[in-house]
């Protein structure tokens, strides 16, 4: 191995394991990197999970700051139905100190806004000084009817807090970045069962290894590393689709799967009934998912996402053999479709 | 058929139907007036086919024949023509592409919603498809391209939505199998020219007058509004499964059935079996995939694409409710699926060494592919039989239809689908004067300050509370709510300001005082305005005495109404209530008040009839 194609995998080597910590660890979830969330427990008065809130009813949640900053509480609601934009329900929101019952924030939103994603994030300026503080969150159903109320789940975490800090306070020494490092990502994985960890932290992985498998030498011949390779990517394809409790795959997860599969293209050949075949055991996933058991509707709307993203590799793949195929045959006449 | 957005006329109603395009609509989608422009090209057809009751047709008969009956015929036979044409050894399995392509949710559902000019456009999709990229592979002839242009102009005729996806995909095809030049001028370019030729009658004035035909669809090219219509998710639109069946209900989505997620395996399988014919199947499935992405709309993986062609490319603004993209989908499948089940009935005859293994492998899969429609297929074939209208909507269109002058009629919550309305007596309850979505809401309205003036402006004569035979006016969480019924009769009839007509049964029929005409001078009660109607886009005024100060038309705004007097020539100007008004400099006596763009119209239509004139010309004398 020469000295640049040297340099050239030990990069990619870098580069892939960054990818892999940066994606699990600094932007694992949905928030900005410099905000830490958690679980929150409070105490509720005015509702039950899964009642319909009509006009005029009123929520409340009553919680004790963890951290300084307090910049978002995210509230679970069951997703409401669709009604016109005129008939939705509008939800006011207030957040309240106890202490002085001291009115911080207010603004409303509207149940549309919760059909689209049903975990909604009532945000704020950050507060400062809020660590250890009584809070109420209050809700109010302004025009909620059969119809179009919302109502909250059932379930957990029913509320999450999320603390903003700045900049300056994360980077103030190398220890105090660690330690917050540590602590978003400990709170982070503390909600989840192991197998959700376990896809977690594969998930991004998979370049690194097939990348790592790629170089491995003659300890493999290429149509082991082939199946293997192939193997790997499904297989943390279908722990993450399975175990995540997600309603979508994350695009970034799509496209990296995309991306490692393609790769496998090139370098191993793969053929194309192999791509196709794997979008049909997706296919045949779903159709089992849900034949099994209601619940599985979900699973099944995620594994079409794959089926989808595998079958268009390949029609795509076919695309490229042609293309490939005419130029090696330069005497086949242009627009001959039969 | 009573479904939906299909519509029922009275022979009262289509006595004002002009055969003639008019480039003003008085009743027929608003009951205050808008532009005709932009539905100008299936109104027309509404207007000529409805036309047929002066000689004796029942509006029934001319419903079943011109709109019902077309789409199931054209569809099946337009697949099964386009599975000839792409495929033509396989000519014999195009049986399959028609059911295929007639027989599922999309098509059932478009077609029971009674969405039967996008119905029609549905059907003749698959025979401009099919003919186009046939003459991009074998080479277009003059004939061709003219036969081509008149079947565009036809599917244009029907929904102009499908005719932009249509382009796309014989654009597409063309970049595929062909990209020579000359071939995209003579196969692709002429067909739509001739195609425009055959439209110039509202294509002209939209051009001239710069008008914009979503102005009136209220679309507004937004993410939001697309959230809210983006219904499918990828396994619904990989499954050719609408998101709202089985109920039809607008906007709630049902859970996937998993019988359904074998459609795909069915369609796309035959990339792993079929050798020949791969290129056309190729880009096939690659038209699918398409047809499954754009069908989810801005739903997740990769919804903002979707967002950025609605808000980018011209004319995708025109899909805000992305289901329509399901007709890519259901014409890939339609030709992919055949050849899925003719490989398994040759694989079963090698097999089984049975001469009558194809027959039996076709009546297997139709069995197999309508078990799931079965109830919907009973409720098309039942459409066909007649229906009863409520015998107090027949008394409410004598009466209202037997008075010569014009009014309007006010209908709490909505007009219903019985309902009569005229050019001369149109009704308003499409919420275009009372916004809010309930009945209470909308009484409530009617108390506003400034409402009476408006109604009394408007010419509106009487409210009406519909009798509810079907059952979707007053409804609370999707089911008829009779109290809603009672408590709009209860108000009304305690308002002093109206009194209630009897004998209409559960119709309630209430007059007003007073309801100005049509045409009226601007606070002057006493002068009296003749107005003679001679179109929905012309009428001539006079008055005994000289007219003085504004005369207010009571149609809704639009500045391309204009008024002659003598030389005088005055556009139009807003009043605040949002019709038109025309002050003159001088006293007048008489006055002729149209709709400008009626000229562009004119003009049009003889560009058109020149056009149609070119084509059977041509059809007649070439050979090829």
């Amino acid at each position: 191995m020469n000295t640049k194609k040297r340099l050239f995998t030990y990069g990619m080597y870098a580069a892939l394991l960054l990818y892999w910590i940066a994606m699990t660890f600094l932007f694992n979830n949905r928030l900005s990197f410099s905000v830490i969330s958690f679980p929150q427990s409070f105490q509720s008065t005015g509702n039950v999970p899964n009642q319909t809130l009509r006009r005029g009813d009123v929520v409340r949640f009553e919680f004790t700051a963890r951290e300084e900053h307090l910049g978002i509480i995210y509230v679970r609601f069951n997703k409401p139905p669709m009604v016109g934009f005129q008939d939705e329900d509008r939800i006011a929101f207030r957040l309240i100190r106890k202490e002085g019952n001291e009115r911080i924030e207010e603004g409303m939103i509207r149940s549309g806004l919760i059909r689209k994603s049903p975990f909604i994030p009532f945000g704020f300026t950050p507060i400062d000084g809020s660590k250890s503080n009584v809070y109420i969150l209050e809700l109010e159903s302004l025009a909620g009817s059969d119809m179009n109320g919302v109502s909250l789940s059932s379930f957990e975490p029913r509320i999450v807090t999320a603390y903003k800090f700045s900049r300056g306070e994360i980077t103030a020494s190398p220890k105090r970045f660690v330690s917050f490092m540590i602590q978003r990502n400990l709170e982070y994985f503390s909600s989840f069962r192991s197998m959700e960890i376990v896809s977690v932290l594969l998930i991004y992985l998979v370049p690194f290894v097939i990348f790592f498998i790629r170089n491995m030498g003659g300890s493999l011949t290429v149509s082991r590393r082939r199946t293997l390779s192939a193997a790997l990517i499904l297989l943390s394809a279908l722990l993450y689709t399975t175990f995540i409790t997600l309603d979508e795959i994350p695009t970034i997860v799509l496209l990296q799967t995309c991306i490692t599969w393609v790769f496998l293209l090139f370098v191993y050949f793969l053929p194309r009934t192999m791509t196709l075949l794997t979008s049909f055991i997706w296919l045949m996933l779903g159709v089992t998912a849900i034949a099994l058991q209601p619940s599985g509707n979900i699973f099944a709307q995620k594994s079409s996402v794959w089926f989808y993203i595998f079958l268009l590799i390949a029609v795509f793949q076919s695309l490229y053999e042609e293309l490939t195929e005419g130029k090696k045959r330069p005497g086949r006449r242009k627009g001959a479709m039969q | 058929m009573i479904a939906g957005d299909w519509r029922w006329f009275w022979p009262e109603t289509i006595r004002y139907f002009s055969l003639f395009p008019q480039a003003w609509d008085s009743s027929l989608n608003t009951g205050i007036g808008q532009s005709g422009l932009s539905t100008l090209w299936i109104n027309q057809y509404l207007n000529l086919t409805a036309s047929l009751t002066k000689v004796g047709f029942s509006w029934q008969l001319i419903a079943l024949v011109f709109w019902q009956l077309p789409p199931l015929v054209l569809s099946a036979l337009g697949a099964y023509n386009a599975f000839g044409l792409l495929f033509p050894k396989l000519r014999k399995w195009g049986y399959i592409a028609a059911v295929v392509y007639t027989c599922n949710t999309y098509f059932f559902l478009m077609y029971l919603g009674g969405q039967l000019g996008v119905a029609l456009a549905y059907g003749i999709f698959p025979f401009v498809i099919g003919r186009f990229v046939s003459s991009l592979i074998r080479g277009g002839k003059t004939k061709t391209c003219v036969v081509n242009g008149f079947l565009f102009g036809l599917l244009i005729l029907f929904d102009i939505r499908i005719s932009f996806i249509a382009v796309l995909i014989i654009v597409l095809g063309w970049l595929y199998v062909n990209r020579n030049v000359r071939d995209f001028f003579r196969s692709i370019l002429g067909p739509l020219f001739i195609a425009a030729g055959l439209h110039a009658y509202w294509i002209l004035p939209l051009l001239v007058y710069r008008q914009n035909p979503l102005a009136g669809a209220g679309v507004v090219p937004s993410g939001d509004v697309l959230s809210f219509f983006s219904f499918a998710d990828f396994s619904h639109a990989l499954s050719l499964l609408h998101p709202n069946w089985p109920e039809n209900i607008f906007g709630k989505s049902y859970f996937l059935q998993p019988e359904f997620l074998l459609i795909p395996l069915a369609a796309f399988f035959v990339l792993a079996i079929v050798k020949e014919h791969i290129r056309s199947i190729r880009f096939l499935a690659f038209m699918a995939l398409t047809g499954v992405f754009l069908s989810k709309g801005v739903k997740e993986p990769f919804g903002g694409l979707y967002e950025w062609l609605y808000t980018t490319i011209p004319g995708f603004v025109m899909f805000r409710d992305p289901t329509k993209f399901y007709i890519v989908t259901a014409f890939s499948y339609a030709m992919l699926i055949p050849h899925a089940i003719s490989w398994a009935s040759e694989y079963l005859h090698r097999l089984l060494k049975n001469r009558h293994t194809s027959i039996i492998v076709k009546l297997m899969f139709i069995a197999l592919w309508m078990i799931p429609l079965r109830t919907h297929t009973r409720t098309i074939l039942q459409s066909f039989g007649g229906y009863t209208i409520p015998e107090e909507y027949g008394r409410l269109t004598r009466f209202l239809a037997d008075q010569p002058q014009f009014f309007r009629t006010l209908w709490i919550p909505q007009w219903q689908r019985f309902g009569y309305f005229s050019d001369m007596h149109p009704a308003i309850g499409r919420f275009d004067l009372l916004t809010d979505a309930t009945p209470a809401g909308q009484l409530k309205q009617l108390e506003e300050p400034g409402m009476r003036e408006k109604l009394s402006r408007l010419g509106v004569k009487y409210i009406i509370v519909p009798y509810d035979s079907e059952g979707e006016l007053f409804v609370n969480d999707r089911r008829y709510d009779e109290e809603q019924y009672v408590q709009t009769m209860e108000v009304l009839r305690m308002k002093d300001w109206v009194t209630e007509k009897g004998s209409f049964g559960r119709i309630g029929v209430f007059e007003l005082e007073e309801a100005n005409s049509r045409f009226f001078i601007e606070g002057q009660k006493g002068t009296e305005l003749r107005s003679q109607r001679l179109s929905s886009t012309y009428y001539t005024v006079s008055a005994d005495s000289p007219i003085q100060g504004t005369v207010i038309f009571s149609e809704a705004f639009d500045p391309l109404w204009v008024a002659y007097a003598g030389m005088n020539e005055i556009v139009s100007s807003q009043t605040p209530d949002g019709l038109n008004s025309f002050v003159f400099p001088s006293e007048v006596s008489e006055l002729h008040i149209a709709y400008r763009p009626q000229q562009g119209v004119t003009l049009g239509l003889v560009l058109t009839t020149v056009t149609l004139g070119g084509i059977l010309v041509t059809y007649v004398t070439r050979r090829k």
